[in-house]
């Protein structure tokens, strides 16, 4: 059911789309710019988020525990060692092993319990970062960290002060993990997560580890939750112990919730919609919780396939019609 | 003939239910074996101790003179044990091609392989269209498993099931369900593939004229034991055999 | 020595409301197969029924009490009636989206009707004072808590072992379908024993007024520890809940006796122990 197949006008459609985002700079302002890095952190976050609802059927509830030690792991090492690269490195390495510990920990159970431990292992992680001071600085978090430059030792040094050039890092790195996130869920490795998500008992028969395939799916939503974090702290300049809190978690559940489970762009989508949403909410009220707590009661009960599967259903189907594409097979 | 699976003193108990007791049995290749019996008798948790979905309370199992007791079900897959289920057990949100996709990738030992694409694996497309062409499912491979007919969805239950190339494979009430039309299709299969391939079937069945005309052996289960194994005419002799079933009509009339 | 058996019992009246909201967790598992996130916001909408009627309103506080019940019994009322009984059919992972939604619209709520800000409720007077255990003053409160908690404990053992009711509640629990062919009215039963969880965790919440403050996010807080409970003691496990919120409620108290800060932690440690050594709980399985 997730559509791996190129349709030429989507493909079309998406080419435009990152012509656009490169020349954006030039089109808009700062807040604008500011808002697509968010929006593509979360694309990421949600990205890595629904490789383990949409393709292997496992839901967390803590990613946010990685998104933080993602930020938290490169903002320590960049308030030492002020160079960008091994901040990001160092963010994702960080999340990628708590992922792996905790993982280990987690996927050998049904899903229900699954989830209540992802719960609660994330909020482990913030009650970590809210009282451990002399580590994460406690409840007031890392402040002053600095937006390094991108350096490769002999080759290129690059500033990043000015956001349009801190843009162009966030963007390309994102577009890389998409595209890398992409051929994993097109691969035997993504086949074989979809066939764990169909029938854990039946794909047993077929000689496969359900288990180890899940530890290895929760790890990538992991490092992916780490990357999201690590573009944090140079963007912010500070870290602060909510980003690991449940209601962080809730973010990429609700961005895939809104953009689709059940197709790779869905969790895009939806990061995209969420920020619109949330931006156009707050201007009312600040009680945007319970509106997105709605969004979410409705989407769940009325439908579950989110914003791409009308898209897919109607709007694809009619340009079909209208402009005579034939599918490629 | 060497025994493929063997067991020793094989039991299971739910609560105070003894489902099966200490069960010795064997199987060998080339024989193709049907197992019977009442309800309630045994069969289905005999084939999930055997295939590892259920953990065992006592005894020990042995495939190819190993002992297999403590091995996990993908475990035994891969040593050459498969499996179709009385319930139907597909990918139901994956089309027919992509469900055989699955058990062929894992025989290939591919299916780790997460940064090439599904499609430069040549061998795996050959061997997948291979074996929905033997069924007969190649011109639905684009179908979404989940939306095919009943007896269809068994055909690919099958599929999935020889896909892993097992030695041993347990087919498990194949034909439950079926119109006779589907039926004679499913028996034909398992006929050609039991002797076109190095597959042995152990076949758990109701319907006794699937059972007298494919087997080459029954066992007769009744209370988590064997009563009767041994040619399809000495099992219809067997006086047993012909108590156990005779009993069971004769409850059903009082009743 | 007697500061650890005095800490004991501090532990042991936490684990009483900890207590209530995990068998309320439990018996909706058990009997509806859903695992509701939200159970932690009837908790804190207990608290604030409490708050409302008898710190702000001046209420009776046994009537408080029981009118916090039935409010929030109202609220699971209108969860599983409008809500929860149309996706039952779909895969559990909607079953906990949505229970998770109304985490965030609970939440939200509270900090609408009642403002942001946290508030110390009273301490009703006939439970004002403290007497002398293992030479220290133990809050007369605390043991109405910890007596309420048992109380509440036996009742339920009795209610399932000995009633009409529980015993359809218990056949439910095993075999739904055999349940509905011998005619019990399904939908009904759901409902009912869904929002005598909701009042279970009101309860915990409504008897923790005095005692803890009464804030939004008390009802995430305390839904983190009540999976932990449950983790530890085993999920649809009645024993397993008392014995895992004791565990909990008294290392809790230990914690923030010996380790200060990291008491929190303490619990995810131990629950992860658990989880090596007895993945399906203490009980479970």
């Amino acid at each position: 059911m997730i559509k791996h197949k190129g349709f030429s006008i989507t493909t079309l459609l998406l080419l435009a789309l990152i012509v656009f985002l490169f020349f954006l700079p030039q089109l808009a302002g700062k807040y604008v710019m500011y808002m697509t890095m968010h929006i593509l952190i979360l694309s990421v976050f949600s990205l890595g988020f629904n490789l383990l609802l949409g393709y292997t059927g496992l839901l967390s509830f803590g990613q946010a525990g990685f998104y933080a030690c993602g930020a938290y792991g490169c903002a320590k090492l960049l308030l030492v060692i002020p160079s960008l690269l091994p901040g990001i490195i160092c963010g994702i390495l960080f999340a990628g092993v708590f992922a792996l510990i905790l993982g280990f920990l987690c996927i050998r159970h049904t899903r229900i319990y699954f989830a209540m431990l992802t719960l609660c292992f994330g909020m482990m992680i913030y009650s970590l970062a809210w009282k451990w001071r002399s580590m994460t600085g406690g409840d007031d978090g890392l402040i002053g960290i600095p937006r390094a430059p991108l350096e490769i030792p002999g080759i290129l040094s690059i500033d990043m002060s000015s956001m349009g050039n801190y843009y162009y890092f966030v963007l390309v790195v994102c577009l890389l993990a998409i595209g890398l996130l992409y051929r994993i869920v097109n691969s035997p490795f993504g086949l074989t997560l979809q066939g764990i998500r169909d029938s854990e008992s039946r794909i047993a028969f077929t000689g496969i580890s359900v288990k180890n395939y899940r530890l290895i799916a929760f790890t990538i939503a992991g490092l992916y939750a780490g990357l999201a974090g690590a573009l944090l702290p140079p963007l912010e300049n500070t870290v602060t112990p909510p980003l690991a809190h449940w209601t962080h978690s809730a973010e990429p559940v609700m961005a895939t919730l809104l953009g689709g489970i059940h197709t790779f762009s869905g969790p895009i989508v939806g990061a995209f919609l969420f920020y619109v949403i949330k931006d156009i909410i707050v201007r009312f009220t600040e009680y945007w919780l319970i509106w997105l707590g709605a969004i979410v009661l409705a989407l769940v009960m009325g439908l579950p396939g989110g914003v791409v599967s009308i898209f897919e259903k109607r709007l694809i189907p009619w340009i079909r019609l209208r402009f005579g594409e034939r599918s490629p097979r | 003939m060497s025994k493929l699976l063997r067991t020793e003193n094989l039991s299971k108990a739910f609560g105070h239910f003894t489902a099966v007791d200490s069960v010795n049995i064997h199987f060998t290749a080339d024989a193709l074996t049907s197992i019977i019996g009442p309800n309630g008798a045994g069969k289905t948790t005999l084939i999930n101790l055997l295939t590892g979905s259920l953990p065992m309370d006592s005894g020990r199992i042995f495939f190819k003179g190993e002992e297999i007791t403590k091995i996990p079900t993908n475990e035994r897959v891969k040593r050459g044990i498969g499996r179709s289920f009385q319930i139907m057990n597909i990918f139901p949100m994956l089309t027919v091609f992509q469900n055989i996709q699955i058990p062929v990738l894992s025989f290939l030992n591919k299916s780790l392989k997460f940064f090439s694409r599904l499609d430069a694996h040549g061998e795996v497309i050959n061997e997948v269209e291979r074996i929905s062409k033997e069924v007969g499912l190649w011109n639905k491979r684009e179908l979404l498993a989940g939306e095919l007919s009943h007896g269809d969805q068994r055909l690919l239950e099958m599929s999935i099931a020889i896909a892993s190339q097992p030695e041993l494979c347990f087919l498990d009430e194949p034909t439950s369900g079926m119109n006779p039309g589907e039926r004679v299709k499913i028996l034909e299969n398992i006929r050609r593939l039991s002797k076109e391939r190095r597959t042995t079937f152990i076949i758990v069945e109701h319907d006794m004229d699937v059972v007298f005309s494919l087997s080459d052996r029954i066992v007769v289960m009744h209370r988590g034991r064997v009563i009767a194994d041994g040619r399809p005419d000495e099992i219809r002799e067997n006086q047993n055999v012909k108590e156990v079933y005779l009993g069971e009509e004769l409850e059903e009339e009082i009743i | 020595m007697e500061t650890l058996a005095f800490q004991g019992l501090i532990g042991l009246s936490l684990a009483m409301y900890l207590w209530l909201i995990a068998a309320g967790l439990t018996i909706v598992f058990g009997v509806l197969g859903i695992l509701n996130f939200a159970h932690g916001s009837l908790f804190m909408l207990g608290a604030y029924f409490a708050f409302t009627f008898y710190g702000l309103l001046g209420i009776n506080f046994w009537l408080s009490m029981l009118l916090s019940l039935l409010g929030a019994a109202l609220v699971g009322l209108i969860m599983e009636r409008f809500f929860l009984r149309y996706i039952y059919h779909l895969d559990v992972a909607y079953q906990l989206l949505l229970t998770f939604g109304f985490i965030l619209i609970f939440d939200d709520a509270v900090k609408m009707i009642w403002g942001g800000v946290f508030m110390i409720p009273p301490m009703p007077d006939f439970f004002t004072g403290a007497i002398l255990i293992f030479g220290r003053p133990f809050p007369i409160y605390n043991l109405f808590i910890i007596s309420t908690g048992i109380g509440v404990a036996i009742g339920l053992w009795l209610i399932l072992e000995r009633t009409w009711w529980g015993r359809i509640i218990r056949a439910s629990a095993s075999d739904r379908e055999m349940a509905s062919a011998i005619g019990v009215n399904i939908p009904i039963l759901f409902t009912t024993v869904f929002m005598f969880g909701a009042a279970l965790a009101a309860l915990g919440g409504a008897l923790s007024t005095p005692v803890r403050v009464v804030a939004p996010g008390i009802g995430g807080a305390i839904i983190i520890q009540a999976f932990v409970v449950t983790v530890i003691g085993g999920l649809g496990n009645l024993k397993g809940a008392f014995v895992g919120a004791v565990i909990v409620g008294v290392l809790t108290a230990y914690g923030i006796l010996l380790f200060p800060i990291f008491e929190l932690f303490i619990i995810f440690v131990v629950m992860a122990a658990v989880l090596l050594l007895k993945p399906e709980g203490l009980f479970g399985g």
